[in-house]
């Protein structure tokens, strides 16, 4: 037999202990929930996030939790108007003044104060440009880098010498948040004076930010909640701006992290949290659109969502063979069974949110065809193209049957490629999507095989690599102005790491995004952006795919006001304003 | 002197194996697709951004610059900034480890002791209806799908009954109220500890029950219990007495590692229940090429489980005589 040493262990009841354990919690809990659950109702306009922001330093911060938070908390010189999306003057007097030359742009600054009291002036303005043009602070120094030189004219003047007549400047440079100079100099000397000066710029971390929005943080219970309170220098305050008559009139806002949309909704629905400051699931709508107390916003998302091909490689390189499969491509069953019927098939590349810029004339492929039609508009665009399959995907008479093996111009087969997206765990409606389109090329005789792989590989191969074949991507929040049309297709962006994944190069689109990035006339630009629009749905680099919605809650029975603008009614615009209802 | 020997012996491995840990978790990282550049996914990002992130984390050195910068800064204490949280790597993880060992700890403990307690008495009752009611709800509770199942929960306990919060740590309303003292914020986290607790309970007791119930049933065939009974002891002193502590061996074993790994959390839980703990983070480091929170953060898991080994292998010879080193 074998003694062991510890055997009055065993003789204890072990799983009564546990029990016991989870009893008394039970009861602790029990016990006191007036303590625990009394102080719910304090009167704090209540948010979700799903992700705790990680830093509120505005030089590192990179994800759209932490953007939302510092978004209260720094202020531009013009924002965009709810209604109109156009920019207006916001700690900036007046609309920006060019010279004749419109090499030189002087604005005026409104009297406001930071959080501390101190009086904002134009040295936080150039402090904050210079800091990003000599750090050269990624993420920030796009905005800046048309920017020369910049002179402080007075306290309240400031003039920026620019390289040339920029129309994205204003939409740029004059909506970038600003930091104040007093707060920021002595960090910015210390990082100057080490190794690695963007690393410790970036590094420090800012714990109670000095802002000039409408809230300024109060308390960061890391892993908890973000607390902010009304700035009481607000300078906009009690002013009415395009008719709405700015606050703020909550005292506090009261972030609260939820790890899942499943968790945050059910929030929303006990009442645990006002708002969801994220889209909900379009399998929540209908439940909460019939609870007492909730209201829902569903807006077209500003993004896109599209297929991509690497129009380096045959035979994605030939424009009749993406025409082909912009015929083949079912839309409006896309829209129906990918989003269940929750957003708009798209046949341009800036979103219907942007209203200002969204081209609603460009070459829709397939719009109002059968299935047959469009396949026989797509087989007629190859054949006459010089393309020939093994089995065609039309019979002799006409018919619709499995095409197998297409063959290039050239006469050789073509090799099997792969549609890259992200997994489903990711992105299910991407995922969708590639399968779909999958089959869809499949029966067309094209040989191609989607394949999810995680977002950081895909990037990886798309952006950096640029050995893929076709993929699956969408973008969001993109800006206003489409600026982005020239970094997404400009030749000069075709590099390692460029936005031009596809390899598109026209030189006919390079001169006119080049025309539309000096012209500053809007109505000129935009033009001159329905032209580029239009160039790239004829070539097709891109075949757009759909606009999804994105729908939010709020609980309007707690808090009137709800600004909706097209990007949702999570906005700056809707803290400056909400109201309690009691 | 011959403990004495092992144990010099044994932590000279674990040095070797912790430095070859080291080695591949930088290797590993570094050659994964793509690096912290390319999850910021920015239109208006050109190469050159991309070029000054690199330069900014410091990836634009030769890798075995890195490598030596890597484990030189290692032996020095310094563990690195995160590249997102921009703050030692050390700050952030001692800011949510507490988090995760209240949570994991306790559940495995817990777990542990029930799992011990109640497949000793299955085994010991073998065939009953106890028995086969415990081993059955051992068998479910192990195959269980955590993430369903914690949301399934969540809806019965905190949506429909109210009893508990949705998910979270703490209620800000509680912690900001300044009249609520250490008494009331220590019953909010406990208020929010119970349901991820219970679950986890739930999840990690069928694993323990099963393990002991096996093992039970084999000591109890041994001829020192037949000698037991022939000496005239009681079953309960024979069940506690003598088989129970042979059998528990392998549940140690068991028990060690699971604390160990503890450390990690479970992301999974953490998430579904919002828990700001490690696992979270970890898994967040590694999607977001975050290199040096990921790596210290395995680096301590790692430690922990080599030094958990160490301790098992100790126990081991201190509770079984018949093992010597």
């Amino acid at each position: 037999m074998v003694n062991l040493r510890r055997p009055a262990l065993m003789g204890l009841n072990l799983g009564l202990i546990s029990c016991l354990v989870f009893l008394s919690l039970m009861l602790s809990v029990l016990i006191s929930p007036r303590t625990v659950r009394a102080a719910s109702s304090q009167a704090f306009l209540k948010v979700g996030l799903l992700q705790e922001p990680k830093t509120l330093n505005p030089f590192l911060a990179s994800s759209v939790w932490e953007k939302k938070v510092l978004a209260l908390i720094y202020m531009p010189l013009y924002i965009h108007d709810p209604k109109t999306l156009r920019l207006i003057p916001w700690l900036a007097e007046g609309p920006p003044q060019y010279s004749e030359d419109l090499t030189e742009v002087t604005v005026d600054l409104k009297p406001a104060r930071w959080s501390d009291g101190t009086p904002f002036t134009a040295e936080d303005v150039a402090f904050t440009a210079n800091v990003i043009k000599d750090f050269n602070v990624p993420r920030h120094i796009s905005d800046w880098e048309q920017v020369k030189e910049i002179t402080v004219k007075s306290p309240k003047t400031i003039v920026f010498k620019l390289t040339g007549p920029m129309a994205f400047f204003e939409s740029r440079a004059l909506t970038s948040l600003i930091v104040p100079k007093r707060r920021w100099e002595q960090v910015v000397a210390q990082a100057k004076k080490t190794d690695n000066p963007l690393n410790v710029l970036t590094s420090y971390v800012n714990e109670m930010p000095v802002g000039i929005g409408p809230f300024k943080l109060k308390e960061w219970q890391r892993g908890g909640y973000v607390l902010m309170e009304k700035n009481k220098y607000f300078f906009a305050a009690g002013k009415t701006v395009d008719g709405i008559k700015i606050g703020p009139y909550v005292e506090n806002i009261l972030f609260k992290i939820y790890g899942t949309n499943d968790a945050a909704v059910l929030a929303v629905k006990k009442g645990d949290i006002d708002f969801l400051y994220s889209g909900v699931h379009p399998g929540f709508i209908k439940d909460l659109k019939g609870t007492p107390g909730i209201k829902t916003f569903t807006n077209v998302k500003d993004g896109i969502y599209y297929l991509g091909f690497n129009l380096r490689k045959k035979p994605f390189s030939d424009p009749a063979f993406r025409q082909a499969v912009a015929y083949v491509i079912d839309k409006a069953f896309l829209v129906e069974r990918v989003l269940q019927g929750y957003g708009r098939r798209l046949d341009t590349i800036i979103p219907p949110a942007n209203a200002a810029l969204f081209d609603p004339n460009t070459e829709k492929y397939g719009l109002g065809m059968s299935h047959p039609d469009r396949i026989k508009k797509a087989v007629s665009i190859l054949e006459a193209a010089g393309y020939k399959w093994k089995v065609s995907p039309l019979t002799k008479d006409g018919a619709i049957q499995p095409g197998e093996g297409l063959i290039l111009p050239d006469g050789t087969p073509m090799e099997s490629s792969v549609l890259l997206c992200p997994p489903a765990d990711y992105d299910a409606s991407r995922a969708m999507t590639a399968m779909i389109v999958q089959e869809w090329l499949r029966n067309f005789g094209i040989p191609v095989v989607s394949r999810p792989v995680a977002q950081a590989a895909m990037m990886q191969s798309v952006k950096t690599e640029r050995n893929f074949d076709m993929f699956v991507f969408g973008w969001a929040r993109l800006s206003f102005d489409g600026a982005y049309l020239d970094n997404f297709f400009n030749s000069a962006s075709d590099r390692k790491n460029g936005s031009n994944y596809c390899g598109y190069r026209n030189p006919e689109f390079d001169q006119l995004a080049q025309k539309a990035s000096s012209t500053i006339n809007f109505e000129a630009r935009r033009e001159i952006l329905f032209q580029m629009q239009r160039m790239i749905i004829r070539d097709l680099p891109y075949i757009p795919l759909f606009a999804p919605d994105e729908s939010e809650c709020v609980r309007d029975d707690r808090f009137t006001g709800w600004v909706n603008m097209p990007v949702g009614v999570g906005n700056t615009w809707t803290f400056m304003v909400l109201r309690p209802t009691k | 002197m011959e403990l004495r020997r092992y144990l010099i012996n044994r932590t000279f491995q674990i040095i070797i194996t912790f430095f070859f840990i080291m080695t591949l978790l930088f290797v590993l990282f570094r050659i994964a697709p793509g690096d912290p550049s390319s999850m910021i996914i920015d239109p208006t990002m050109k190469p050159e951004d991309v070029a000054s992130i690199r330069q900014q984390f410091g990836l634009d050195r030769p890798i075995y610059v890195q490598y030596l910068i890597y484990i030189m800064s290692f032996f020095k204490g310094d563990f690195g900034i995160s590249f997102y949280y921009g703050e030692p790597v050390l700050n952030v993880i001692k800011s949510v480890l507490p988090n995760t060992l209240l949570l994991f700890t306790s559940a495995t403990i817990l777990s542990a002791l029930a799992g011990i307690s109640w497949g000793k008495f299955a085994a010991w009752k073998k065939g009953s209806v106890s028995d086969v009611a415990l081993t059955l709800t051992g068998l479910i509770a192990h195959t269980l799908f955590l993430p369903w199942f914690a949301l399934i929960m969540i809806w019965i306990f905190s949506y429909k009954l109210e009893l508990f919060p949705l998910n979270g740590m703490i209620s800000p309303e509680i912690w900001l109220d300044p009249e609520c003292g250490f008494w009331s914020k220590s019953l909010d986290v406990l208020y929010h500890l119970f349901l991820p607790l219970l679950v986890l309970f739930i999840i990690h007791f069928g694993g323990f029950l099963l393990v002991m119930r096996s093992s039970m049933l084999e000591v109890v065939k041994e001829d020192f219990i037949l000698t037991a009974r022939a000496k005239g002891l009681t079953d309960r002193e024979i069940r506690n007495h003598h088989a129970a502590p042979n059998a528990a061996l392998p549940v140690i074993t068991n028990v060690g590692l699971s604390l160990a790994f503890s450390i990690n959390g479970g992301a999974l839980t953490e998430t579904v229940f919002s828990w700001p703990g490690l696992g979270r983070e970890l898994v967040n480091a590694v999607s977001q090429f975050d290199y040096p929170l990921a790596q210290m953060s395995f680096l301590i898991i790692s430690a922990l489980v080599l030094v958990s080994n160490l301790v098992v292998d100790v126990l081991y010879a201190y509770l079984d005589p018949r093992i010597r080193y």
